[in-house]
């Protein structure tokens, strides 16, 4: 039996349930932290949504069919409530001259806990102009070298679809960098 | 200044490299945070619910009742507005045919149709007879008013 099934089987039992959440939450709360930080660029926000995918996970665990992966479908709720967060920022933060994208630039920038040099700043701030979709499977290839096979399940889309999505992604942040290269130095 | 291949020699140097860190100790006691807010959350929905639940009898009776006044009200009204109707027109009709016409003289007949008893003059029968037994044509009638 593996490690996920003893975890479900734990979760249906109301007397060794919260032990059992417990035990998910250890298991995966990294992975999920940093897929969720590589979308929100920023701590705080990161400790935030993690702490609301949490609490969707732990509402929703009767309706886990185990048709996919457990993490699978951890990871499918972390992205959705990383979306919902990003989409709510944006309406907030939308002006007639911003992008929407502006925000995770300045989150970016503001984060003390930003730890690369000025070529990761500068590749972090190209991946914050994609759009959500090709950020995230920009960020799930380059960074979690996830297979194109597993993203296809957590995300519902075709293979073909997300290496186009990638190739589109490389494409863009390889452009971003050659027109902003020069604020730093090599 | 990057080149194609340092643009690429770059990606390949930083694949896979998360340029972020947390807070020291961050993942420590994060179960404890996560399973406090949860049940905070479950609290605050109980405390909701309760209320909901405490209330629900007393807003079903408030509509229940409210419901059953409109019910009951509304054919009363439009009962109600329909008979005021029916007798402000027959109080009307009443007041029209108290004008007893058989008692009222030409003057007082006239004062009624015309409404104003300053339009009527009263005839004097002496100029009636001097209209009658003058052998005037209209246009010296009118220059004899006029003068």
């Amino acid at each position: 039996m593996t490690n996920d099934q003893q975890i479900l089987d734990s979760l249906k039992d109301p007397s060794s349930r919260e032990l059992a959440f417990r035990q998910l939450i250890s298991t995966y709360k990294e992975r999920l932290y940093w897929h969720i930080r590589k979308m929100v660029l920023n701590h705080d926000d990161a400790d935030d949504v993690l702490q609301n995918t949490c609490i969707k996970i732990w509402n929703g665990i009767d309706s886990f069919r185990a048709e996919s992966s457990l993490f699978t479908w951890l990871y499918r709720i972390a992205t959705n409530e990383s979306i919902t967060f990003l989409n709510q920022r944006k309406r907030r933060m939308m002006t007639g001259l911003s992008d929407g994208n502006e925000f995770l630039i300045q989150n970016l920038e503001s984060d003390s806990y930003f730890d690369g040099d000025e070529w990761q700043m500068l590749l972090q701030k190209a991946i914050a102009t994609l759009p959500d979709k090709q950020r995230i499977v920009f960020n799930m290839k380059y960074f979690d070298e996830i297979k194109y096979e597993e993203m296809s399940v957590i995300l519902g889309t075709s293979v073909g679809a997300l290496k186009a999505s990638y190739h589109h992604a490389v494409k863009k942040v390889e452009e971003y960098v050659k027109t902003n290269e020069t604020r730093i130095q090599p | 200044m990057y080149e194609d291949e340092n643009i690429a020699n770059e990606f390949l140097k930083h694949k896979g490299k998360i340029p972020f860190r947390t807070p020291e100790g961050y993942f420590d006691s994060l179960e404890d945070r996560i399973m406090d807010r949860i049940k905070q959350s479950k609290k605050t929905n109980t405390t909701s619910s309760r209320i909901i639940k405490f209330l629900k009898p007393a807003l079903g009776l408030a509509a229940s009742l409210l419901l059953a006044l409109l019910l009951v009200n509304s054919p009363i009204n439009i009962f109600h507005t329909k008979t005021a109707t029916t007798l402000t027109s027959t109080s009307d009709l009443l007041d029209d045919y108290s004008l007893n016409l058989g008692s009222l003289d030409d003057n007082a007949l006239a004062n009624v149709i015309y409404g104003d008893e300053s339009s009527t003059t009263t005839i004097n029968p002496e100029e009636v007879l001097a209209y009658l037994s003058s052998d005037l044509n209209e246009v010296e009638i009118y220059s004899e008013i006029q003068n």
